[in-house]
Formats: C-alpha cells, structure tokens, sequence
C-alpha cells in the first residue's frame, strides 16, 4: 500500500486537474482517472491507492459502477470518498453505504480532511 | 275479497260458491299451485302456468309430470341447482314446518331466469297431509336489481384498484358479462383515435372472432353512426333491436358483413364513459345469444357502471402524468445539480488554492504562475455558470411559448468565434479547434445568445469526436445571409436519428455519456430562429457532422 496517495475519479478536466493540485500541494501522490473504467484499469495494473475520491455521474463508467467493482474485485479494504454534485447526495450515499460523502461545491480544507481520514481509517484497520 | 263486501260476515268465512273461489285464485296475481297427499299438482292457477312457460292452467295441468321437469331447471339462491325434493311442497309433504324457499326458475329457451318465494302450507285432517298449496310471490325484479347492485359493488372493487386502466377495463368487461350482456367491448378515445382496450365475452373462441373482426376492420370514429357518434356526441346509443340492415349499413364490405352476423348481435346500448365534462371512450354492451334485450329503461344503471369506469380511467391518468411529472423534475433536478455544482466546485476549489499559494511566505514566480491559472479557472467556471443559467432562462421562455427579449447590437463575429473555441481550447489537448473565414466580418444580433448556442455547438463537436481530432468553425457570407459552421470528424448521427436530432432532450443511439441541462440542439435552434435565422445540419454516421447556423446580415 503507497502511502498518502489517491486515486481520483473524475470526468470533468478541469476539477480532476484542480483536486489534483490541491492534494499535491498537501504532500499526496496524486492518480487522477477520467471514469471509472480508467480507474478500474489503473487498479488492475497494481495501482495501490490508500483512498479513492470518486465522482458519481460520468460517462463509460459511473461512480456506482466503480464502487461496485471495487468490492467485487479484490478492493475492498480501499476506502473511498464519494465526491460528486448529485442531487440529495446524502441518502443516496447512504444507499450505497458510503462511509465519507462530499457535496459539490466543498471547500479545500474540508475536502484534505475528509481525504485524510479515510486513508488514516485504513491504516487503523 | 269480492268487492262490496264489507258490511258481510265476518273475515275468514267464505260465503260463495267453490266455482267462485277458484274462479278467484285463477286471477290472483301470485302464482298458486296445490298438490295432493301422492305430490300429484291438481291445481294450477294463470300465473303458474306462466311462470312455467305454459299459455293456460288447463295446458299446465293437462301435461304429464316428465314433460313439466323437463322445461326448466330449478336453482337455488346461489345459483346451484335445487333437487326436486327441496322445493318447500315437497317438504310439507312431508310434514317439515312451514316451508319456504326462494327459488329459480330457468325456463330452456327464456333468457330471463324467474325467481319466486314459494311458501308450501300443508293442510291436514286427522294429522295427516290432505293436499299442500303453494302460494309464489313473483322477485325477479327485486333479484335483478340486486344482481345489479352486486354487479356495481363488484365493479366499484375492481376499480378502485385501476392504476393499470386498460387492464383494469378489462376485468370489469368480464365482470359484466354475462351477467349484464352477452358482449362487453370497451374503446378509449386517445389523440391517435380509438383504441380497444376491453373485450369480453364468455366464449374465448367468440371473443377471438370478435378481436379478427377488428383487426381486419378496425372502427373508425369518423364514420356516422356508433362508438364515434356517442364519443362525439357524449350521448348513450341504445339499438334495441338490431336489425340485419343495420349490420349491411355498417359493413364495409361482403366478408366484414359475414363476420358481424357471426357475432350474433341482437341488441345493444354504447355507453360514453365520461369524467370531469369529457368523453373519455366508450364501453359497448351488446346481448346476443341469450336473447336479452336493452331498454330505455336499463340505461340509468348502465350509465351509472360507465360513470363510475370513467372516474377510474381518470383518476390513473391522472396518477400517470402526476408520475411522469415527478420522473422528469427529479432528472431535470439530477442534471441540474450536476452541471450547475460541478462550475461552482471549479470556481471554489480555485479560489481557494490560489488564496493558500498567495500565503505562503515564499511565493515565487512559479507559484504566482499557478495562482493565475488557477484564477482563470475560476473565471472561465463562472463563464460556464452564467451561461447555463441563461440558458435555463431562454429554454423556460421558449417552451412557455414566449419570445427572447434580444439585446441587438453590432458584434465582432470572428472575435466572438475565437473566444468560444479558446474557451474550449482550453478544456481539451485532443482536438484542434481552429476559426476560418471571414473572420473581420460584423454583424448585428444579440451577441450573448449567440456565443451561448455557438458554445453549445462547438461543445458538442469536442464530445462528440472522443478520439480528439480537428474542429474547424467556418464563416461564410452571401449578400443577405452570414454563415457559421461548426464541423467535426467524430461519430457522427446514425441515419435513423437524423429526423428526431432537434426534438428536446434527444441524443443519437450511438452517444455515450450523460445528457445536460442547457440549450441542447432543440435550444439551439429554437434560439437561431429567434434571431431570424436557421440552424441546419449534415451528418454521416462514423466520419463527423457539420451544424450551420444561418443568420441575416
């Protein structure tokens, strides 16, 4: 497992290049994936995130899509935290038994916080 | 009690002679039979000769036993056949206290079950059975109306549970029959014209014909005379009588004429099913085989059924829109938290990375690089914003039926060309987005409209070709008219999508991704027009399309 690092999820350019700085700019090694199925991909090459920061709606694969995958397929001791602009985001992260949930717009210090603690639950796991 | 009577002897003597009394008990209205200790009938009155089908009490009486079973059957209250030795004469025979029963009679070849109460009174001499008379009161009228009110009850429960109305139709047609007719057919009027969601008759093989006939000559409610007539009109037709002239009015040719006859039709009434002042369909009740027939007089109570199926048809319309209505806010409400949060997290995000850079004590030339890129974001993030907010604005004044308040004013056409692709430039290194043409031309029209649908054209070009590739935004003029064309070498539009690509909300078979919120192509076009002009388009399937917007100069 590589230390403080995170695989983002993201379809939009512009926010997976702004998450990206932010979270370099705090010390984290940063992958950023355009859709789930890149992430799926950067997974299945080795890739050993401490924590995923997923978006929800995008194209190829969704963020639902992903999680599932990711307890399916051997990953789930990677915890995620599911970043996204879904409309009533808090049931619906309820539903998928989202841990750690963030509502588009989030501030930066919320956002590393949050970050911060699902890679520390994992390594207190 | 003859008449006059009243200053005689006492109540309870008979004063005239035997001829008399019976010449009485002959006309009384009721039924009233007698039987001798052995059960022989020796006496019949008028009423129940009728009541067994026979024209006389001498014919009645004169008949052997056998013959007399033979021409009806006996059923009970419940409709289960009733054994001879139940009828209450019987049991007074054989001595059971006052016997009494309600019985029908099922005479073979009357379609109208008749019911009596028959109470049997044995008289006695010496504590043995002389002879049982059998005094009837005539209820087929007072079961009728029962069966009729079970018939609404019945109804009332089947659609009360009507949030699949056709299927729902279709139980209450088989409810009816054959309880109030032979035929139950049940039509919907909808904006496509009739649609027959019911058909019920006891016999499936006869329900089958009946299907064929429609199918091979399905109704057409702009002819005179039936099902459209009553949806027109709003008004119950009842055919009596349906004569064999009727059925060659309404053929429409030879083989259609063989195949109604067929069906039997010997009466029928249309009823129109309404609720809330409007026709909503019609429901056809027609008797055949059995004889019945409708009359004036059953139409309060088939309205009634029909009122109450069109409270039903309505109330699941209702529920349906109301659903429908429910389906589109929420995936307006999804898409639009998606395209409105997803700029403002932009502009947050970056905002604040650039106020923490701007912190740090040892900020170099590197860093206050990174912190305009990350303003520029931002800005570019509020660009977005505010245009999907217009955007949402014009697409709700358009579809309310209201026109654009355009602001008119001469506009630098190439300066706002390229300031559309740089904005999209920067969003993407796969594709090459360049602007060719006559790129000093000016033209006069509402610039903000006009970057925001050449935005939503050049967006979609960048989504639409996923391998990257050149997009080149062309202006051309003639004398009266300026041309700008978006082309792409993306995937282009499947032929069978061509014709829908402007209706909102629609996307080809062959694309990926997730709609928006926003003008769309439908927006897009809606709004050129606004400003006098045109939007066209031509697509191949797998080599890219080309949208040109047409404008006067």
């Amino acid at each position: 497992m590589a230390d403080r690092s995170v695989l983002v999820v993201e379809d939009d350019p512009g926010l997976r290049e702004i998450y990206a700085d932010v979270l370099r700019d705090e010390g984290w090694s940063v992958h950023a994936a355009e859709d789930g199925l890149e992430a799926l991909n950067a997974l299945r090459k080795g890739l050993q995130p401490c924590v995923a920061l997923v978006d929800l709606r995008m194209p190829r694969m969704d963020g639902w899509t992903f999680i599932d995958e990711l307890r399916r397929g051997g990953w789930e001791t990677v915890p995620f935290v599911v970043l996204a602009a879904h409309y009533q985001l808090r049931d619906e992260a309820r539903r998928m038994g989202a841990r750690w949930w963030l509502q588009k717009p989030v501030g930066i210090d919320r956002l590393l916080e949050t970050v911060a603690a699902a890679c520390a639950s994992r390594d207190g796991s | 009690m003859p008449a006059g009577s009243n200053a005689g002897p006492p109540a309870g003597s008979w004063t005239g002679s035997t001829s008399d009394l019976e010449r009485v008990l002959l006309l009384a209205a009721g039924p009233i039979t007698v039987q001798d200790a052995t059960g022989r009938l020796v006496y019949a009155n008028q009423a129940a000769a009728k009541q067994v089908g026979y024209a006389t009490a001498e014919d009645f009486l004169a008949a052997p036993i056998e013959e007399v079973v033979a021409r009806y059957d006996l059923i009970d209250e419940s409709g289960r056949p009733l054994p001879f030795d139940a009828l209450p004469g019987r049991r007074a025979l054989r001595s059971e206290p006052e016997p009494a029963a309600v019985v029908g009679f099922r005479v073979k070849g009357d379609p109208i079950t008749r019911w009596s109460v028959i109470q049997a009174t044995a008289v006695t001499e010496d504590g043995r059975v002389r002879f049982v008379i059998n005094a009837f009161q005539d209820i087929t009228r007072l079961k009728d109306t029962e069966d009729r009110q079970r018939v609404l009850a019945d109804a009332g429960a089947i659609l009360a549970d009507s949030v699949d109305y056709p299927s729902t139709l279709q139980s209450l047609a088989e409810l009816v029959v054959p309880r109030l007719a032979d035929w139950c057919v049940v039509d919907i009027a909808e904006a496509s014209g009739l649609r027959r969601v019911a058909v019920a008759h006891p016999d499936p093989r006869k329900r089958a014909l009946a299907e064929e006939v429609q199918r091979r000559y399905p109704s057409d409610p702009s002819r005179p005379g039936g099902v459209g007539d009553v949806i027109r009109s709003g008004r119950t037709q009842l055919i009596s009588r349906v004569s064999d002239e009727m059925l060659e009015a309404a053929a429409q040719d030879a083989t259609h004429l063989d195949l109604i006859r067929s069906l039997g039709l010997r009466s029928a009434a249309i009823v129109p099913l309404i609720a809330r002042g409007q026709v909503l369909g019609a429901i056809t009740l027609a008797a055949a085989e059995s004889g019945r027939r409708f009359e004036e007089a059953d139409l309060p109570y088939l309205e009634d059924l029909a009122r109450r199926a069109a409270v039903a048809v309505d109330n699941a319309r209702l529920l349906h829109e109301a659903k429908e209505a429910i389906r589109l806010r929420d995936d307006f409400l999804a898409m639009a938290s998606h395209d409105m949060r997803t700029p403002l997290q932009a502009i947050l995000a970056n905002i604040q990375l650039a106020a923490r850079r701007l912190a740090r004590a040892d900020t170099d030339a590197a860093q206050r690089e990174a912190m305009h890129d990350n303003l520029a974001h931002a800005e570019r993030s509020t660009g977005r914003l505010a245009r999907l907010v217009g955007d949402l604005l014009d697409v709700a004044m358009l579809r309310s039926g209201h026109s654009l308040n355009l602001e008119r004013s001469e506009v630098d056409l190439g300066a706002l060309v390229q300031r559309v692709i740089a904005d999209h430039q920067a969003a993407t290194r796969s594709h090459r987005l360049t602007a060719a043409g006559l790129l000093d031309m000016p033209i006069t029209t509402d610039a903000v409209r006009l970057e925001r649908v050449l935005d939503n054209l050049v967006g979609n070009a960048v989504k639409y070709s996923p391998d990257g590739g050149e997009i080149l935004v062309e202006i051309t003029a003639t004398d009266a008219q300026v041309a700008i064309a978006v082309r792409d070498h993306g995937i282009g539009i499947p032929a069978n999508d061509l014709a829908s690509v402007f209706e909102p909300y629609r996307r080809g078979s062959n694309a990926t991704g997730m709609r928006g919120i926003g003008l769309g192509l439908s927006g897009s076009r809606d709004v050129i027009r606004e400003l006098g002009g045109e939007l066209g388009f031509e697509s191949t399937e797998g080599q890219g399309s080309v949208f040109t917007a047409r404008l006067p100069r």
